[in-house]
């Protein structure tokens, strides 16, 4: 066996055991492409004493589907527990077709999942499942970002003059903000809990998730303070976010200004200033 | 009789008798501080992770000694190594000074794909001669010798030329690399490919056993499954016995990873390595498939 022959019996394999997870493209009840890979098999496998060559490669096409179903259910165990787990199976096999691991780890085999969701064809309630996988995306990518330290209050009030004229606050990397279009926060930690599931009819929702203490952590804001943090992750200066923060408001300019410093007194308690520059 | 002791082909530590560390006893393991010799840990789990995993490694490193447990460096694949993973490899290594670095005898993907699984290598020369030059690469980058594991397998390729333990020895010998013998992989393959697992394991150069792994798995009527589950069979710490009366004491780790029970029912069932560690010999009844 050459280099080449290797490279191509290692191709062979490795299509035989993700196969079955290819939608549409071959039909593993189809008779033909059964054959087809029993006579793969037989070119390149033994049989064991009780199994034949299809059907021991099939072990390894097996444990493939249910190994990546079973990391793409506990990432999205929200989605699933909504869909079904009949319908998940599904989803997770047409989405992994579309989105095969390139990587090493795991943890970001279900990355692209929201927007696969969001843009494919057949899907029932699409456009909530879409943003309950965001949230749940959102989780994951928070727990798994980069250490940081965040800036304590103590910290916050012994910053000096010159920066406190004009400050331009960084957040910290473990931190997310999401605009959606459904009470999705709510929504997962109803499935994810076994509480009351909320109304999950339409309604604009603004969620910033964020991990302090190697907890990742979630609330709802309101459309102001999320304009705020969101213009400060977009790197404006706080007199900017503030702008963006009146523009957003709904109710009297009076209120904004007493909201402003709550907010960022709270969002200090929280950790999510990394600095002040 | 119990032939002399083996002067190890590396000088590393004997570690004793550790199990795996898994998120399921990372609260107990931090609070109670358990008296367990070491862990393992799986390389890829803390790997491009910021939270608490790589906390919880980090002060579990600061007490116990650790080995880092590789699935992913698809060593025998003919896609190119991967150098990133590599790179992030040799800084996790830098960070909790593992005892030493280990992974498979197989391949993970080609194609720029991953199907996070051990999937088995045809035993050729061709094959041979690309898993050695990948080995040297690899222990030139991480600069330390890489220790691999011998895989449980469900198929066999016609086109293999050579035995899996002929491939792994010849490996072991040309790339100078250090071997993780899994008795209970020995104990599955053997089932399921028909061959004497006692045979396998005194054709394993035993100067380069640096560890070895022992596990349960399970009997699916038409093969066996490599599991990770529930108490390894008398069977598989038959062939620990007879494999540790060959090399002599070496670490031993004790895997479970399906319906993983409380760390004191897993850290026992490891405990049952104390009886062939050091122990006197003792005629081993062997069970053969």
């Amino acid at each position: 066996m050459s280099a080449v022959e290797l490279t191509r019996l290692q191709g062979w394999f490795q299509n035989a055991v993700v196969r079955p997870s290819l939608p549409f493209a071959i039909d593993p009840t189809s008779l033909a492409d059964a054959e087809r890979g029993a006579a793969d098999a037989e070119l390149h496998v033994l049989p064991s004493r009780t199994l034949t060559p299809s059907e021991r490669v099939g072990i390894y096409a097996d444990a493939y589907l249910a190994r990546l179903v079973e990391v793409l259910t506990s990432d999205y165990a929200a989605v699933s527990a909504l869909a079904g787990c009949g319908a998940f199976h599904e989803l997770a096999r047409r989405y992994l077709a579309a989105h095969p691991s390139k990587s090493f780890t795991l943890s970001v085999l279900g990355r692209h999942f929201p927007d696969w969701i969001a843009g494919a064809d057949g899907i029932e309630r699409r456009e909530l499942l879409a943003d309950i996988a965001r949230v749940e995306l959102a989780i994951t990518r928070t727990f798994d970002a980069p250490r940081e330290s965040a800036l304590r209050p103590a910290d916050m009030a012994a910053l000096p003059p010159e920066v406190l004229a004009d400050p331009r606050p960084r957040l910290i990397a473990a931190l997310e903000l999401l605009d959606l279009r459904h009470s999705a926060n709510a929504i997962v930690r109803a499935l994810r809990n076994d509480g009351d599931l909320p109304s999950l009819d339409p309604a604009r929702t603004y969620t910033l998730v964020w991990r302090k203490d190697d907890v990742v952590w979630r609330r709802d804001l309101a459309p102001a303070a999320f304009a705020l943090l969101d213009a400060l992750a977009k790197r404006s200066s706080l007199a900017d976010a503030i702008a963006a923060a009146e523009s957003a408001h709904t109710g009297a300019a009076a209120d904004l200004a007493d909201l402003v410093p709550r907010w960022i007194g709270e969002w200090s308690e929280d950790g999510l200033f990394a600095a002040m520059e | 009789m119990r032939a002399p002791p083996l002067k190890p082909r590396f000088d590393l530590p004997l570690l004793g008798i550790g199990i795996g560390l898994r998120t399921q006893h990372y609260g107990h393991v931090l609070s109670e501080r358990p008296a367990i010799d070491w862990f393992e840990v799986i390389t890829e789990n803390f790997l491009a992770t910021g939270g608490r995993p790589l906390r919880v490694l980090e002060e579990v490193a600061a007490h116990y000694p650790v080995v880092l447990h590789g699935v992913s460096l698809s060593i025998g694949s003919t896609d190119p190594l991967d150098r990133a993973y590599l790179a992030q490899v040799a800084e996790l290594a830098a960070r909790v000074r593992p005892q030493w670095i280990s992974d498979h005898v197989c391949w993970t993907g080609v194609a720029g794909r991953n199907v996070h699984d051990l999937l088995p290598i045809p035993y050729t020369e061709a094959a041979l001669r690309h898993v050695v030059a990948r080995i040297r690469e690899v222990q030139d980058v991480l600069g330390r010798p890489l220790v691999l594991e011998n895989p449980s397998s469900y198929v066999e390729f016609r086109e293999s030329t050579m035995s899996e333990v002929e491939f792994i020895a010849r490996m072991s010998t040309e790339a100078d690399c250090g071997l993780l013998l899994d008795v209970n992989n020995v104990f599955v393959s053997s089932r399921n490919h028909d061959f004497d697992p006692y045979a396998y394991i005194d054709a394993i150069p035993a100067e380069r056993v640096v560890q070895f792994h022992v596990a349960g798995h399970t009997d699916k009527g038409t093969h066996l499954l490599d599991t990770h589950t529930g108490c390894a069979r008398d069977e598989v710490w038959d062939l620990l016995r007879h494999a540790l009366e060959r090399t002599g004491p070496r670490a031993v780790l004790y895997e479970w990873d399906e319906d993983i029970p409380e760390f004191e029912v897993v850290h026992a069932e490891a405990l049952r390595a104390r009886e062939f560690l050091g122990a006197p010999k003792q005629e081993t009844a062997r069970v053969r498939g």
